[in-house]
């Protein structure tokens, strides 16, 4: 079985987390550019709309075991979404609540939790853990993010899947296994 | 062991005939693709029908004259071409779906040209915002830039002062990128609102099921029955979004997800994927009032069955604690000013379900057909669940029948506005779509005569579908003389009071903390008794303490006299009747005049006092 990875490739997830911790103080930058400008319309568009939220999808990925097919890229996706603008809202709100808001600050503010979120190393939990142990090949937390490390290779022997299950009892564990 | 079959990849090899050939096999589209063979007559269709149903489309929205709108809105405006496009469109994915070896890329190619059918036609066709609702909420986020933050003399749109989210984020926005306002993006909400949605659906209904046909045919479903038209640029859209998102985090981690591989790791949550879903609870629970209770609701349900208490329970109980965080600190002027009032819907149970369901003895005769067919509609969609829930034993195992549920204690407890029945119907429309589709496409031995026999059904959906998301456009569409008049009354004198006999005013509301509005269609029942008898004896009271200084602006409109007929909640005539007797009255003068819209300035000789 090909175990499909969680997250980018080895070769690029440095880079990328390096672009999104930057990302958040080049929208920084790009919010002085007069109002009207495309140019700033696009970048603070972009990094609102996805960088918080791609970055904080690192720390939400699910435990080892769980993830096949393109689901896991879905996910990413719509949590790089969903989870900036609350990300966004999060922070905007008690500024503006407080009488204290400004672009800057709220701007600011987002950049910097962004680029903790995409610089600082993902804790292991007790179940990320104990998948590494029993497949040290596949910790989603840590393999995608660390250049050191090989992705495994395609078709290398991983997870034993549903269909395992389906053999073994002779049903599909789950209605779709058929289709 | 052999290659995993991955079932959204669209590339897995068939099942056995019962001859035991492969049913694909060089026939397979990649594979013919590769060898150069022809696609198969199916396949060929699939991917024909697409294209020419969205062109067809775009082609048929070319001189649509808007003005002939009255009973049914769109739906007698628009050509026969339209009807012809979505039909092929609707049997192009009946198509797709009889075949297993359909790509992924083209079932979502079809849903989001469903999405973009219904719901952009009106972004295309309509030359401003539509819906009075969303540009009083534009007006909201300008207020909260102008005041930054909190707005100072909201009047009873103080509510919003109280769940800001959606506001700020949009104010903070319009200020980072330095746009100027809302407007510009509001209107294309519906068409962008649904399209994302489409991504968390995936993910809730791949929670439940490997099946990539079935999971497609619920998006569909839920495309197709999804009428209640609370998708345009509104919190409660963007709380929805949330609130699916975070459902399909929580039915992922669920004992019975099928995203959970035999032997994986323990149930439970990681603290970075808890920490996401409790961050998401916390933006729906400050930027709407209705979605953190229908948020608590649905966890409650999901977490009945014992084996799913350790995955939901930690959520559920973040939910309830945030809220009341939020409902006992910035929310509390509200929540403490209405309890008595939920307090006492608590015991009005078939009140509170049956609210939405009245006041339609004197709508317009096309509005109770439309009235009529959006509620056959949610209930076949209900009572077909109930039929899956019944003859299809494998959804029981799952949270789907749960979630179909979970609105109902809230349906009892509160009208919310006469709205709450169909509030519960969208919040439950997700879960039974997935049911639906798994009591229509069982996939037996003849997909194809299946989808034949399902298809007719599907396109009874979409027409349901399209009489209640389309039949009120005649009061939802504004033309541009219209915003000119509300452009030109706001515009006038802080402190001027602003009257209006309905909502349908584009733009009435810009400017809210600076304009006192008195919309007469809300006013209390002896108001608008005294408005249908007399329509000028009606809104005089209302007029008593203008002043030169302080006058007051009334403004008639072609929408507010739409809204009367279809809606039947003053005659139909009011609008008429009002403008007929203020031509002829002393003291009112015309300010503004068009095609569309007229605006009369009255001020009282003996006001003088604050009303």
């Amino acid at each position: 079985m090909t175990l499909l990875r969680t997250g980018p490739s080895p070769r690029w997830a440095l880079p990328l987390r390096c672009g999104l911790a930057l990302s958040g103080w080049l929208a920084v930058a790009a919010s002085g550019l007069p109002a009207g400008s495309v140019l700033r319309a696009l970048v603070v568009t972009l990094f609102l709309l996805v960088c918080p939220g791609l970055a904080a999808s690192r720390w939400a990925r699910p435990p080892a075991g769980r993830e096949t097919g393109r689901t896991p890229m879905l996910e990413t996706a719509v949590l790089s979404l969903v989870v900036s603008l609350a990300l966004a809202v999060v922070v905007v709100v008690p500024f503006y609540l407080g009488g204290v808001f400004t672009t800057l600050r709220a701007l600011a503010t987002l950049a910097f939790v962004t680029s903790a979120l995409a610089l600082l190393p993902v804790p292991r939990g007790p179940g990320r853990a104990r998948a590494s142990r029993r497949n040290p090949a596949h910790d989603p937390s840590v393999p995608s993010a660390d250049p050191s490390r090989p992705a495994p290779p395609e078709g290398a022997p991983s997870d034993p899947g549903p269909s395992s299950d389906s053999r073994a009892t002779g049903r599909p564990a789950h209605p779709g296994d058929r289709r | 062991m052999g290659r995993y079959p991955t079932q959204t990849s669209g590339h897995r090899t068939g099942p056995r005939t019962k001859a035991g050939a492969r049913r694909s096999g060089p026939s397979d589209p990649p594979t013919a693709r590769r060898l150069g063979r022809p696609y198969p007559t199916r396949q060929v269709w699939v991917r024909v029908a697409l294209p020419v149903s969205l062109g067809l489309w775009l082609a048929s929205l070319r001189g649509v004259d808007l003005s002939r709108m009255k009973d049914l809105g769109l739906l007698q405006v628009l050509p026969v071409v339209f009807w012809v496009a979505l039909g092929l469109l609707a049997l192009g994915f009946s198509t797709a779906l009889s075949d297993r070896r359909t790509p992924n890329g083209w079932f979502a190619g079809y849903v989001l040209g469903l999405i973009a059918v219904i719901h952009a036609t009106p972004s295309l066709l309509y030359p401003t915002l539509r819906y009075g609702w969303a540009w009083k909420h534009v007006a909201i986020v300008d207020a909260v830039i102008r005041n930054g933050g909190t707005v100072p003399n909201a009047g009873k749109l103080e509510l919003y002062n109280q769940w800001p989210g959606f506001f700020q984020l949009n104010a903070f926005f319009l200020q980072a990128t330095g746009l100027d306002s809302a407007l510009g993006y509001a209107a294309w909400t519906p068409p962008v609102f649904n399209a994302l949605l489409l991504a968390p659906l995936l993910l809730v209904y791949r929670a439940v099921t490997r099946d990539r046909r079935l999971i497609w045919a619920a998006a569909w479903i839920y495309y197709s029955c999804s009428w209640v038209g609370q998708d345009y640029f509104a919190p409660q859209a963007f709380a929805f979004l949330l609130f699916v998102t975070l459902i399909a985090l929580v039915m992922a981690q669920l004992p019975s997800s099928a995203r959970r591989l035999p032997a994986a790791t323990p149930i439970g949550w990681t603290v970075g994927r808890l920490a996401v879903v409790l961050l998401i609870e916390g933006v729906i629970i400050c930027s709407h009032p209705l979605t953190p209770l229908m948020m608590i609701s649905a966890l409650v349900a999901l977490s009945l069955p014992r084996r799913n208490r350790r995955v939901v329970l930690p959520v559920a109980a973040g939910a309830v604690l945030l809220t009341a965080v939020w409902d006992t600190t910035v929310a509390r002027p509200y929540v403490s000013a209405n309890l008595p009032q939920f307090l006492g819907a608590l015991v009005q149970p078939d009140a509170n379900v049956v609210s939405g369901l009245a006041q339609l003895g004197t709508a317009a005769p096309g509005q109770v057909e439309v009235s009529w067919v959006d509620r056959g509609l949610s209930a076949a969609v209900l009572l077909l669940a109930a039929v899956a829930f019944l003859s299809r034993r494998w959804t029981r195992r799952t949270g789907l029948p749960l979630l179909v549920l979970a609105p109902l204690p809230l349906l009892v407890a509160n009208a919310y506005g006469g709205e709450m029945i169909f509030r519960a119907y969208l919040f439950a429309l997700p879960a039974a779509a997935l049911l639906v589709a798994a009591l229509f496409f069982p996939w037996d031995r003849r997909p194809l005569l299946r989808v034949l026999a399902v298809t007719p059904v599907l396109l009874a959906l979409l027409g349901g579908l399209l009489f209640g998301y389309y039949g009120k456009e005649a009061a939802n569409y504004f033309t541009k003389d219209e915003v000119s008049a509300g452009r030109f009354v706001t515009s006038t004198r802080p402190g001027s009071l602003i009257v209006s006999v309905t909502s349908a005013v584009p733009g009435l509301d810009a400017y809210y903390d600076k304009h006192p509005h008195v919309q007469l269609d809300e006013q209390e029942l002896g108001d608008r008794q005294r408005l249908a008898r007399n329509p000028l004896a009606g809104v005089e009271p209302f007029l008593a303490h203008t002043t030169a200084a302080k006058p007051a602006y009334i403004v008639l409109s072609r929408a507010q006299a739409a809204e009367c007929y279809l809606n039947g909640t003053l005659p139909a005539d009011t609008v008429q009747r009002l403008e007929s007797q203020i031509t002829k009255a002393p003291g009112y003068t015309t300010v503004f005049r068009n095609k569309d819209a007229v605006v009369y300035r009255y001020e009282n000789p003996g006001g003088g006092g604050e009303r």
